[in-house]
This record gives C-alpha cells, structure tokens and sequence, in this order.
C-alpha cells in the first residue's frame, strides 16, 4: 500500500493544474437560467478544445479514458481551483452518454455523444413522477406504439433542468399487462416537441432548478428507443455500472474548504469562546469529511477493476450527504444567517444550508441508501 | 497511490486470524476474564515467536520490517477480538528499546519473553499504568517526553479499575533513571494513536457484525428482525462508521509512514472517526440485541468497555482535536 502519487500521475495532476488555472471559469457563475446553461456548456466546449472533457468516458467515444485515480485527480483538482462543478451537466456526461455507450444504436451514438462532449446539448432525466419516487419502478407515464412513434402520456416530477435541457431520458410505461420492472422502456425525448409543458418548481432555496413535465399525446419516434421496447429498467441500471465512486468528489472538497475556512473564521473570533461545542463539531467534520475522502478513494480503486461497482458507493453517498448537511448547519451557527461574509461557493452560506435538504432527498433517499446498505452490503433480508 | 491491500498484506492478514481463531476466540477471552491467564501466555508465546512485537521495526534493529499499515492490520484483528494484554504497550516499548539502542530489553521484548505496559503520566500527581500487572517495563508518556522505564520503578501503586475488566488500571508514583529517554516526538506518539484507532476500527466492524448477524437469526413477528427498517438503518449506519474508520485508518497509517506534512491532521481524523464508531457502533449492538444485550453472557458490553479503555490513551479526543482545527497542508 502507497499513498504518494506515482510520476505518471504527479505529471498528470501537474497538467490538469496548469490547463485549469489558465482555463476555469473564474467568474461568478449564473445559479439559474439561461445564463447559467450559457455559462455550463461554455465550460464544457472550453474542456473539450483544451483535450480535457469525458475524463470517464472511453476513448473509442473521443473520451480520455482515465483510469479512475486519475478521475479524481481531476475532480480534485477542478474543484480546488472553484470551476464550477457537474451540475446542470451531470445527466447528459454522467448519466445519458454512458447509457448511451452501453446500449446506443449506431445513429443514436453518432447524433448525441458528440454534442454531449463538445457542449453544444444539455439533458435531463425523466425519472421520478407524482407516484413514483422511491418506488421508481411503480412509474405511470406511458408510451403507446403508433405507426413508427411511441405516443407518449403523463407526468414526471423532480425533472432537474427541463426547462434548460435540449434532451431528456425518459422512462415510460410501454406495458402495462407485465410485472412493474418488465414494462418499461427508455426513450430519448427532444424536449422541444409538440404537446410537452414545463413548469418550474420553486424549492426553498427560492431557486427553480427542479421542474415538473406533462406530457400529452407527445409523439417521438421509434428510431428514439435505447435498448428494446420493454427492456427500459436494464437499461437504467446498466448506468450505474459506469459510476465507479466519483460522483461527489466536487462536493467533498468543496466541504473540506468550507470546513477550513470555518476554522479560520473561529479562530479570528470570540465564539468559540463561549460555544466551545462549535469546535468540536468543527473538529469532528474535518475527521469525518477527510474519512469521507479516504473512503472515495478507497471504493475506487476496489471497483476499478469489477465490471459493476458494489453497492458500496451507498455509503459514500449517505455519509457524504448526510455530513454535508450537518456541516451546512454548522456553518450557518457559526456565521450567523445573512452573512455577508464570502462563502466558498457562488450561492450564500443560507442557500448553501437550504439547498442541503436537497441532497438527503435526490438521487435515492438517504432512507433508501440504508435500506440498499443493509440488503445488499450486509445481506439483511429484505 | 495504491490502496488494495498486497499479497504479503493478506498473508499477514490471514496467518493473524488463524492464530487468534486457534488461541483467543471469544471462549478464551472470557477464561481471562475469570482470572486465568493461560490462553493470554501461549497467544503471547506464539506473538514473539512470529514476530508480531517487531512487525514494523526494520530488520537491521531486529523487527521483521514491515510497516506502521502492517501493525495497524494486527491491531483491527486485536481490536475485532477484544484480545486482553498490553501488546500496545509492548510493540511501542520494543521500538524505543530497538532505537534508543537498549539491546536487551529490545531482544526480550521483541521475544515476546518480557512485556511492557503503558504508562500516562501526568505533569502533576501519580500517573496511570495500563496493563502493567505482568510487565518488565513501562513506557512512559509524560507530557514532554516518552522515556521506558523497569516496571520496578512504579511505586504505591494502586488499582484503580476503570469500566473495562479485561484492562488492568492502576495509579503509581514513577521514579528512577529511565533505560531510554527521548523527547516525545510525534512519530512513536502518532504510532500509538494510529494503533489505538486501529483497535477502535476493530471494534467498531466486529460490532456492526455481531448486530448484524443476530439480525439475520433472531425472529419477532413472524420474520428476522433485521428485515424491519428500524434495525436494518441501525445496521446501515454501523456499516457507515466502520467504513469510514477503516478508510481513514489506511490513510493515516500510510501519511505517519511516508511522512506526508498532514500527517498529524490525518492521525487525529482517523483518531476521532474511529472513537466515534466504535462507541456509536458497540451501543448499537447492545440495543439490537435487546434484553440479551444487557446481560453478562452477551460479549456486547465488552466491546463497549474496551471502548471506553481505549478511549483515555494518548490524551483521548480532545488530545487530537487541535490538529483538526490547523490549516490543512496541502501538496
């Protein structure tokens, strides 16, 4: 066992580090709106002419190909210098491109990767409705085959971006007669289609990232179907066989940056002289977010090698989002409400508090990682 | 950066277990407990034997040359078994010997034919011996110093039993000229507090297994307890801590090693994170276990006194607390 880099990937955190502070973005990012999908797929089509985009992705797709030590160098270090992270970006790089590697026709793949990667397309993922959350596979909206068309009825909900994104992954119910997971189907949805409605959701934040989508007698064409007819819940899981553990690698240097500031600012104030308690639990985060890391990088490289990933990454993503809202809260007690001093990202230390809530939540309920822990980690009966 | 474990890291791994499988399993922790000490003494036979005292101390000092990630290794199965007897004490006791050039008492401890204990001691009062009942020497922690001293030289010494029973307190006045003085320098006192979370990450997994196999078992309502939400989170949150704690004690063990500038702040996270488990998680298994839990004949509490023992050594928590309040160095 070695912690140290070795010299190829010195060289390599070197290179990204020179390209990054010649390249990032430095300026305030727009936190909603069409500004801020200008300023994302700016930052995209800048990483793809500097040679830097699809870090994950394989090479025959014009990724990089990167062994996943070196993902999260770059992660890192596209962090540690404050370039914006994933975001609005996440589904269409992270999400949409890989399942279209894995299971794409040729013309899909030939269409939509390159537009991911160069930054001229934004996605968003069609998922969750009014009746299935957690309970994915108990989705209601439905396609229905009609000539060469899948005709298309219903509801999502949670839909980040949809009011931004040129495309969406969208899981239907194309059968109704079979078992919930058998019936599904996963299509590519152009979100500019006659009979699609898109209503931003205010969360309590005051932003509207979240959307809710209605969909009536949508009509998107056959040639649009990833996989099979039917074979959509195969296809949304061979997603997850691409995420090998980096997916909140951003997030938690942003939270160890948060954390040392936070240290700082208690030393160069009284508080922590008459709430020493705040001490401690700053004490506590910084072990806990530097355990955190350990255990990223640890789960990486366990997974690199297997074809599918263990169910591990649950419990990086608990832990991960579970400490970011106790340190958010922290934060906020120790800056006090309104602050006006600098936070660490472009959103106030209020909103940054306000949008933790989200991350318990999106993505599989922090509840639902524990139910996945216990089951398929710890083997308990379901 | 490589974090799988190496062959010769498994082959540690396995000849570890199989020894304590054959001589310490939880039936002969528990003869100790009631007072006989021989499964303690052939484990301690077979330890010197197969060098366990040297593990990390280079060959031209007399170890078996492997590294502070190798004893952390040890220290996790120790831990997972509640072993009673100061093989802490020891292995830091045969590294100072070994180095500060005390040949025979380096050769006797590192044989496993003398034993050391440890030894807090404070600027003001007597200090605290742990585990010292059958020592030869003790190594001394003072507040500016860490010195080995003949355990002949502790004086009054009194027992003050703590929670744990299978670790033997006592109070004593210290006096004499120590065998080997060195200023307490960060690399034996980082050493010790990696090798106490190591032990504290041992528990912490072997507590999250135990729930979690009475889980699978115990039936109420017509199903395995552990198919309820109620248990099946608890057991998730233990996977949590131990995850976290075995994570970080690799990269502490690794930065103390390879002398990273943030070894300090690594050392005292792993401290911290794996207090914090093995605690959350040794209660835990009191709780899922129920009635059964509480009792004598349940080994759950002592998991949990074991904690609490561990707890004090090298200045517990609030000793690592300031390290993770400094800037973070960063390369």
């Amino acid at each position: 066992m070695e912690l140290a880099l070795a010299p190829a990937d010195l060289a390599f955190r070197q290179a990204a580090r020179e390209w990054l502070r010649a390249n990032y973005p430095g300026e305030p990012r727009p936190n909603d709106g069409p500004a801020m999908r200008e300023f994302d797929l700016e930052w995209q089509r800048r990483q793809w002419a500097g040679g830097w985009a699809g870090v994950s992705w394989p090479k025959e797709y014009d990724g990089l190909g990167l062994p996943v030590l070196q993902q999260l160098i770059w992660l890192e270090e596209c962090a540690l210098i404050g370039a914006p992270d994933i975001d609005s970006r996440f589904v269409a790089v992270n999400h949409a491109g890989p399942t279209l590697i894995a299971n794409g026709t040729e013309d899909q793949k030939a269409f939509h990767l390159p537009r991911i990667l160069r930054g001229e397309a934004l996605w968003c993922q069609g998922f969750s409705e009014p009746q299935a959350g957690s309970d994915l596979a108990s989705l209601r909206t439905t396609g229905v085959v009609d000539g060469d068309a899948l005709v298309v009825t219903g509801q999502k909900l949670w839909t980040s971006f949809a009011d931004l994104a040129d495309y969406q992954e969208l899981l239907l119910r194309t059968d109704p007669s079979v078992p919930k997971h058998k019936g599904l189907t996963w299509v590519i949805c152009d979100m500019r289609l006659p009979g699609i409605t898109i209503r931003p959701i205010k969360t309590l934040d005051g932003l509207s990232h979240f959307c809710e989508v209605f969909y009536d007698e949508v009509r998107i064409p056959l040639a649009n179907v990833v996989g099979a007819i039917n074979d959509g819940w195969r296809v949304a899981m061979s997603t997850l066989s691409f995420e090998r553990g980096t997916a909140f690698t951003h997030g938690q240097v942003q939270l160890a940056a948060i954390a040392e500031r936070l240290a700082g600012y208690l030393q160069q104030t009284d508080a922590a002289a008459y709430r020493p308690e705040l001490i401690e639990r700053l004490a506590t985060a910084r072990a806990e977010i530097a355990a955190l890391r350990a255990l990223t990088y640890t789960n990486a490289m366990r997974n690199s090698d297997l074809a599918v990933p263990g169910p591990e990454g649950s419990l990086v993503k608990l832990a991960y989002t579970e400490l970011r809202q106790r340190l958010m809260r922290l934060a906020l007690e120790i800056v006090g409400p309104g602050s006006d001093l600098p936070g660490i990202t472009t959103a106030t230390w209020d909103e940054d508090y306000l949008f933790s809530y989200t991350e318990t939540i999106a993505g599989g309920t922090s509840d639902i990682q524990r139910n996945i822990i216990g089951e398929r980690v710890l083997g308990l009966p379901r | 950066m490589d974090l799988l474990l190496s062959d010769d890291q498994r082959s540690i791994v396995a000849a570890v277990t199989e020894l304590l499988d054959d001589l310490m399993p939880i039936e002969a922790v528990r003869r100790v407990l009631d007072g006989d000490n021989a499964p303690l003494d052939a484990l301690w036979r077979s330890a010197g034997e197969l060098g366990w005292f040297g593990l990390g101390l280079a060959e031209e000092h007399g170890g078996t040359g492997f590294d502070l990630i190798d004893e952390a290794l040890l220290f996790v199965e120790l831990g997972r078994r509640i072993v009673p007897g100061p093989f802490l004490a020891t292995i830091l006791a045969a590294r100072i010997a070994a180095l500060g050039g005390a040949a025979d008492a380096a050769m006797a401890l590192l044989a496993g034919q003398a034993r050391a204990g440890l030894a807090a001691r404070p600027d003001n009062g007597p200090a605290v011996l742990y585990d010292a009942a059958d020592a030869t020497y003790l190594v001394v922690f003072g507040s500016q110093e860490v010195e080995l001293l003949p355990a002949a030289m502790a004086s009054g010494r009194t027992d003050q039993p703590g929670l744990d029973p299978l670790t033997r307190r006592e109070t004593a006045n210290l006096f004499g000229e120590p065998i080997v003085s060195a200023p307490r320098e960060e690399p034996i006192v980082a050493r010790g507090s990696v090798l106490v979370s190591a032990m504290l990450t041992g528990i912490a997994a072997a507590t999250r297994d135990l729930s979690v196999d009475y889980a699978k078992t115990r039936e109420q309502f017509g199903s395995a307890i552990g198919a309820f939400q109620a248990i099946k989170h608890r057991c998730a949150d233990m996977a949590v801590g131990a995850a976290l704690a075995e994570a970080q004690l690799t990269f502490a063990a690794l930065s103390v090693t390879e002398g990273t500038e943030d070894a300090r702040f690594q050392a005292a996270a792993a401290r911290v994170v794996a207090e914090h488990a093995a605690l959350s998680n040794a209660r835990e298994a009191i709780q899922i276990y129920g009635g059964i839990g509480v009792t004598w004949e349940c080994d759950a509490h002592l998991y949990l006194k074991r904690v609490h023992a561990l707890r004090e050594l090298f200045g517990g928590e609030a000793a690592h607390r300031p390290a993770l309040l400094d800037r973070h160095p960063r390369d």
